[in-house]
Parts: C-alpha cells; structure tokens; sequence
C-alpha cells in the first residue's frame, strides 16, 4: 500500500510545486525558495526611541524568508553593499544623510523610503507632488483613505504573483498609519495607486534600463513601496476561513506584495531587447507567417493614400494576409491577428466598431487613442498632437525619447532621443493609464506619450480592461515613407509584440 | 504567509509595546484606585482546590469545579448550596440558562455531564468521541455542545437534547477553551500549536487556524461577539487580540505568565481622572498569581491597564458584572477581588 501510496502523495507535491514555480517564472518572479541565501542590505536610520520603527520586524521577516540579512547605517557609504544581492532601504533612514548613496548602484533597490525617491531618481524632488509621507496627524484623513489601495495593472509581474485583479484592497490593517507614495516618470511600471489617483502610486517598479524621473537609465530594477517606519508588522494578511475565500484572500494582500516585491527586485531582469534591426526585422518575418492584418484607411484618401499603400505593401512582404478595410466599412474582425488603424482614418467616421475587438489593434491615429480607451477623452488634456498649425503651440517633431529602452518595443534603442521620422512633422501623443507599458514620449513633453501598449487584461481608461493587446504607434498621415532606420526598427518592434502572445 | 514569518514580524515589533505598555502602567498609577484588589474570598467545601469556574449571574450561583466535583456557592454570600456529582477529572463548564442546563467535560473517564441548573442533579452522562475531554461550549445558535478533546485533538459535537453526537471533527494538537460567534464560528485553542483552530458550526468542519504570535501556548480565550474580536492568553505573558474575520492579530498587550483565563466584558467603564471611558474590559488571571486588566477603546484599540494580584496557580476566573467582581478559583476558597 505504501509504495502505491506516497508515490502517488510525492508526485502531487512535486507537480504543486512545479505549478507554482511555473507561475512564478512566467510571472519573470523567482519563488519564494530561491530567497534562501540571498544577501540584503538593510539600510536603516539612527534608532529614535520617540519615532520607532519596524526595522527589527522586517530583519526578523527576511530572514525568516532565508535571507541573510546585513544591517547598514544612512551615514555608512555605498561600499557597503559591496557583495550583496539586493539594497533594503526603510523609511527610517535620513533621506538628506542617506542623499544618493544608492543612487547610481548596480544592485536592485527595494525602498520604502518615500523621501528617498528624488535621491534614488524614481520621481522628482517636490513633495506634496512628486512624493508625499502621509502622515498621520497631518494628513488624518487621507491616512484613512491609504488603507485602501487601487490595484491599476492586474498583468504587472508582482500583481499577478499575488493573485491581485485590478480592483481596490487593503493595504494596513484598518487603523491610520503612515504611508508614502511617489509619482514615477512614464518609465516606472505602477502597480497600485491610492485615491485612485495616477499620480500617487503606492507601488511601483523600475526595470533595469528604464528610464528614471530624472533621464537617466536604471541601473538595476527598482521598486517603491507604500509603507511607514512603524507599520511593516501592520502589512494586511489573512488566515483561517479568510483564506479560504478567493475575495478575501485577494484583498488582504499587504504582506503578499512586500514579499512579490522584494522577489522581483530580486528575480534576473529579461535580457535587454536586441538592438540588430535585421534580426528583428527577420523574427518578425518568421511571425508574420500565416497571420492575417486587416487594414483600415480611408480608401483614397486625399492624404497619406501612398503611404498606406506603402505600409500594406510593406506588411505583405513580410509575409501577412493583409485585407484592407475602409473606414466606413462594417467591422469584420473575425479571423484577424492584427487590426492596423490608419492615420488617414477620420475619427468621427471609423465609430467605435474596433473598440472591444477582442484582437490586438495597433493605432497609428493618436486623436482615436479615446476611443480605443487607450487615453481619456479631453482633447489636449489627454490626448493631442504636435506640430499641428491650428492645434498644436508645439513644434513639429522628428524625434522621440525613449523611456522604456528595456522593452521589446523599444527594438533595443537606447534611452534618450531617437530620431525616428527623416523630417519633422506632426506626431501624436496620448496620456495613458498606470496600467500602460510607456516606450517614448515626446521631447520636452515627459508626460505626453507617443508609443505606449496595453497588455491584454490591463486597466485602460475608465477602467476598461484591454480585451486584447492595444498599442498607439503614432504615424501621420505620410509618416510611414518617411521612418529613418530606427523609426522602423521600432515599427517592426510594435508589429511583432501586437501579434505575440500576450502575457497571461 | 507561514506562521514562523507571522510569528517574527510581529515578535520584533515588540519594542513597540513595551513601551506602550510602560506608558500604561504610569497611566495606572494615576488611577490606582480604578485597580481590582482583593475583597474577600469564598471558602470551597472540603477545602479542595478549585479550577474551572463559572458565573451564572441573573441565578446568582457560582459553579466551581473541585476534582469529581462541581461545588455550586451563593454568588454573593459563597455559601454552598449544591453540588454536581460525579463529574471526573472535571475541566470545563459550561452553562445554558436557556435549556435550564449545565454541562461539564470530564477529563477523567472521558465523558459529559449534563444537568439540571436549578436542581443540580445529573440529567444524562455523554461518552466523549474523543479523548480526555477538557473544554465545553454551547452555541445557542446552533443549539449545539461542543467538547474539545485535549488528547486526541479533536472535538466532539453533541445534540445536548437527544444526546446524540453529530460529528467528530479532527483538528489536532491540545485543544483547550473555545469561542464562538453569532455566524457560525467556533474558535478553539491548541495549546501546543500557538493557533486558533476555526470551526464551521453549522457544516461542522475545519475552516483552517488562526496563527496567534507573539502569544506562544494558548490557554485562555474570548470574544468580543459583536465587535469581532478575540482575546487570547497565552502562557508566555502576551494576550494577542485577534480579528476574527480575517484572523489577523492586530495588537498584542502585556499580561501574566503561565496558564490563564481570559473575559471580555462590554459593560462601559468610567475612566480615571482625566481618562476617558473604557468601552469595555479584558480581565486575564494567570498562574503567575497576575490579574491583568486591559481597557477597551475603540473596536481597533486596546491598552494595558494595570496588573493586580490575585492568587498563585489561579488560571480561571469568572466576573460578574453586576457587582464589578472577579471571581478566581483558588487553593480551598474561591477569592474575590474589586475595585
């Protein structure tokens, strides 16, 4: 009985944990086994027995994770951090002693030190807009409020390792504590916000190689996090009956998300996008194999007719069935693998009829990103473009700067400016959700972003949750026959991660 | 979340506490006379020591256990006015006024007692499923009597009416006092896990545990029905409040040391001189000889009050609320401490 028996008990466990570890690794997170071993700094302030704080609650956690755990002063200089895997930062670090000691470190940074932020260039410097210590006695009622958090990317690494869905959850447990929150640049990835409000993330990432508030590139990944100094041991979690239910277990996620995040700071980042414009250029081919685009233009259009014709032309030499559809015509999705939209196409004409298209839809006209719900619908405000004589005070522009050059969208260009269009012209730009993967922005214009996607599952405006993979590509009406080389490495970029498989 | 990470970060967060409770006991100082003390005590028949004990207040009769017996004393003279017998190796008491019945669980030959509130006498013996018999709770709700087996970690479920038992439910470890709502949860103590065991009392079944740290060797447990909250003494001088919804214990505050019995009352308490009304109170007698008092707030906050002594090895307590007195059963009397 016994060799039929545990055998049997044996390959249950082993296939749970192979489950897991397989979720955990598409997740791009390491399980929580592989923390045994791994070296933290925990970097702390000078004990202040009227401010205590939890420190000695998250040393006692980590190394009951397997960590070993170093401890490190503000004051102590960077060398400290020689031989470890990753820099713990608390909020009870003086941010003005501390500066930026980790600011330039190779090492992953796990901070919830929300005065850090500008130091470590994961916002700007101004408080009460960049980053905000809601504090208790000042901020009574929003320290209420911050008990709940907005989960806005349900397809974020960290938010699917937790089981969390786009929706509200407790992060403390019901008394008003101390928390912080930042307001990253367009290359942070936002895992939830408080107040429903973009702009005060509670939990947020930078991938190695985004771009930083301030420009510059991230040396290693880097993850903001809600919390106090005092309230680490107030992280929400749930037991008993509570556990057993799917709701609840989803709601009580505090502690969950510290240890998601602490993982994936931890975890290998994906290997940089190549930057061989050929190679992409040839995979994109070898996926193009059998897939079907349809195509919607404005058919003889007195605009931009070549150029589509030209991008038609150009998406049938790579090896797609491409059928074009005009803007009028009745929508027939079905049986696609990618719907291509036109700048030539008239917003007021093309309807809503692609919006909920369960397929992935690459938009070239950014003044149709509201409709797509890929932007909220103030014209100007959230969507608009530049270069445009009667629309626009901005100039015409034939550059953009890439913030998420870690991305296979950014077709491995480097961050910073790029020049994509041979002349200037008019490019479009769209405010997106937190929910988005931002690639460029326009110059000058941190906020205004040019090439940005949706995941499939991810909070689009309004709360709409992309059905299916949804990028903005802004190509005007004859922009296509004029991408310089990068331009199109990009658009071939944007091809090829519209029609992979989304991350689910 | 396993229960070693729960257990250390909450260990470490206990800088914190102490100093809180530091803070409260100046506070107590301040209000020295709001401090129970000793009032008197009952003396037990025979002089046998007593151990479990309960209040039937609206009755006034105190029920005492004392080895294979129950000594039934005049609330307010102590004067004894019955007895339940046999009742072996007797650990637990439990009454339902509303049956017009008493319960005891009987470690001793492993088996319930019922009887009669107002005669004493024996109205039925239960065998126990399980073993060694040590805590009894019934649950108006369900109509049920619950009795937790120390030995086989286990508890057995009974229909007190017809005697007949509904279910056996395993749930391991040395099960000890039980809690119970107003929606169908049963919260039991094991000893030797540091966790509530949580029991759906209407589908009779485990519902998981409730990891309790820093408190270490549950003894004593309570609730708060309406508030959700549950006070647990543990034998390493913590009483961990808990929530019973979500099972998170969100504060923990200083008590006695060893075994120990714990009771929340709701009755509003006036505060001390500049000190606001308590909204109810947390009494915890231990084996240290400690009676630890805790004052109410707020549904999410709880301080320390003050420590008063009581009596070695006392470890049960009963209160009345009627009188503001605590009873704890001790060597050969029951003492009553008061403010």
């Amino acid at each position: 009985m016994k060799a039929h028996f545990f055998p049997g008990i044996a390959t249950a466990v082993l296939a749970a944990a192979l489950l897991a570890a397989t979720a955990a690794a598409q997740a791009g997170i390491i399980p929580a086994a592989e923390l045994r071993g791994k070296r933290i700094l925990l970097v702390t302030g000078q004990p202040d027995p009227d401010r205590p704080a939890d420190d000695a609650a998250v040393k006692a956690h980590l190394e009951s994770l397997g960590c070993v755990v170093t401890g490190a002063l503000d004051s102590d200089p960077a060398s400290r951090s020689q031989g470890q895997d990753l820099v713990v930062i608390s909020a009870s670090v003086n941010a003005h002693v501390l500066q930026g000691t980790y600011r330039d470190s190779a090492l992953p940074v796990f901070t919830w030190s929300g005065e850090s932020y500008p130091n470590l260039a994961m916002t700007g410097p101004r408080r009460h807009v960049d980053f905000e210590i809601v504090d208790t006695k000042i901020f009574y009622a929003q320290s209420f409020t911050n008990l709940y958090g907005l989960c806005v990317n349900a397809t974020n690494p960290i938010a699917r390792d937790v089981g969390l869905p786009a929706q509200l959850f407790g992060t403390l447990y019901l008394e008003p504590e101390e928390t912080c929150w930042g307001r990253p640049g367009f290359g942070a990835q936002v895992v939830s916000v408080f107040e429903g409000d973009p702009d005060k993330a509670g939990l947020f990432t930078y991938e190695q190689g985004a771009t930083l508030a301030d420009g510059s590139a991230a040396p290693a990944r880097r993850v903001g996090f809600f919390l106090g100094r005092d309230n680490f041991h107030m992280l929400t979690d749930c037991h008993g009956p509570a556990e057993r239910d799917p709701d609840e277990k989803a709601w009580y996620v505090g502690l969950k998300l510290f240890d998601a995040s602490l993982r994936w700071a931890l975890s290998p980042p994906p290997p940089p996008p190549g930057s061989d414009h050929a190679e992409l250029h040839a995979q994109l081919a070898r996926a193009a194999r059998g897939k079907k685009v349809l195509f919607v233009e404005r058919i003889e259009s007195p605009e931009g007719k070549e150029a589509d014709e030209h991008d038609v032309a150009y998406l049938r030499a790579l090896g797609f069935t491409v059928t074009v559809a005009d803007q009028t015509d009745l929508a027939r999705p079905a049986g696609q693998d990618l719907i291509v939209i036109s700048a030539t196409c008239s917003k007021y004409k093309l309807t809503n009829k692609y919006s909920d298209a369960g397929i992935p839809i690459m938009c070239h006209e950014g003044l149709y990103a509201d409709v797509l719900h890929l932007t909220g619908r103030h014209r100007y405000t959230e969507y608009g473009e530049h270069g445009e004589d009667k629309e626009s005070d901005d100039p015409e522009e034939n550059y953009l700067d890439i913030v998420g050059a870690w991305h296979p969208l950014a077709a491995g260009l480097h961050s910073g400016l790029v020049q994509t269009n041979k002349t200037p012209g008019t490019l479009k730009w769209g405010l997106p959700t937190r929910g988005a993967i931002v690639i460029a922005t326009l110059p000058n214009a941190p906020e205004q972003c040019a090439i940005f996607g949706y995941e499939k599952g991810a909070t689009m405006a309004y709360d709409h949750i992309a059905p299916a993979r949804r990028l903005l590509f802004p190509l005007d009406n004859d922009a296509f026959d004029d991408l310089t080389d990068d331009g199109l490495a990009l658009y071939d970029a944007a091809v090829l991660w519209s029609i992979s498989p989304p991350n689910e | 979340m396993n229960a070693v990470n729960f257990v250390v970060r909450f260990a470490a967060s206990l800088t914190l506490l102490v100093l809180a409770a530091a803070g409260a006991a100046r506070l107590a100082a301040a209000d020295a006379a709001a401090s129970y003390r000793a009032i008197g005590s009952f003396d037990l028949p025979g002089g046998v020591p007593g151990q479990a004990v309960r209040l039937d207040g609206p009755a006034r009769r105190l029920y005492v256990s004392q080895g294979d017996r129950i000594a039934v004393l005049d609330a307010d003279s102590g004067r004894a006015v019955g007895s339940v017998a046999p009742t072996p190796g007797v650990r637990g008491i439990e009454i339902a006024p509303g049956l017009g019945w008493g319960f005891t669980a009987n470690a001793g030959d492993g088996t319930v007692t019922i009887f009669d509130l107002k005669s004493d006498a024996v109205v039925r013996v239960i065998p126990s499923t399980g073993r060694e018999p040590s805590g009894v709770l019934y649950d108006p709700d369900t109509g049920r009597l619950f009795v937790s087996n120390r030995a086989s970690g286990d508890l057995t479920v009974v229909d007190p009416v017809t005697g007949a038992v509904a279910a056996t439910i395993p749930l391991g470890g040395a099960l000890g006092q039980m809690a119970c709502n107003r929606y169908g949860r049963l919260f039991v103590v094991a000893e030797d896990r540091s966790v509530i065991h949580v029991v759906d009392t209407r589908a009779l079944e485990a519902q998981g545990d409730d990891p309790l740290a820093p408190g270490v060797q549950p003894t004593g447990i309570d609730m708060d029905r309406s508030g959700r909250r549950i006070f647990v003494a543990c034998a390493n001088g913590w009483l961990d409040v808990v929530d019973a919804d979500n099972g998170f214990v969100f504060q923990v505050l200083k008590s006695g040391l060893g075994r120990g019995g714990v009771v929340f009352d709701r009755t509003k308490v006036r505060g001390g001189p500049g000190e606001a009304p308590w909204k109810g109170r947390i009494l915890v007698a231990t084996a240290d000889g400690a009676l630890t008092a805790a004052r109410m707030n707020a549904f999410i906050n709880y301080t320390y009050h003050d420590t008063s002594r009581a009596a070695a090895d006392a470890s049960t307590l009963a209160f009345d609320g009627s009188t503001n007195r605590v009873f704890v059963p001790t060597a050969g009397r029951v003492l009553i401490l008061g403010r």
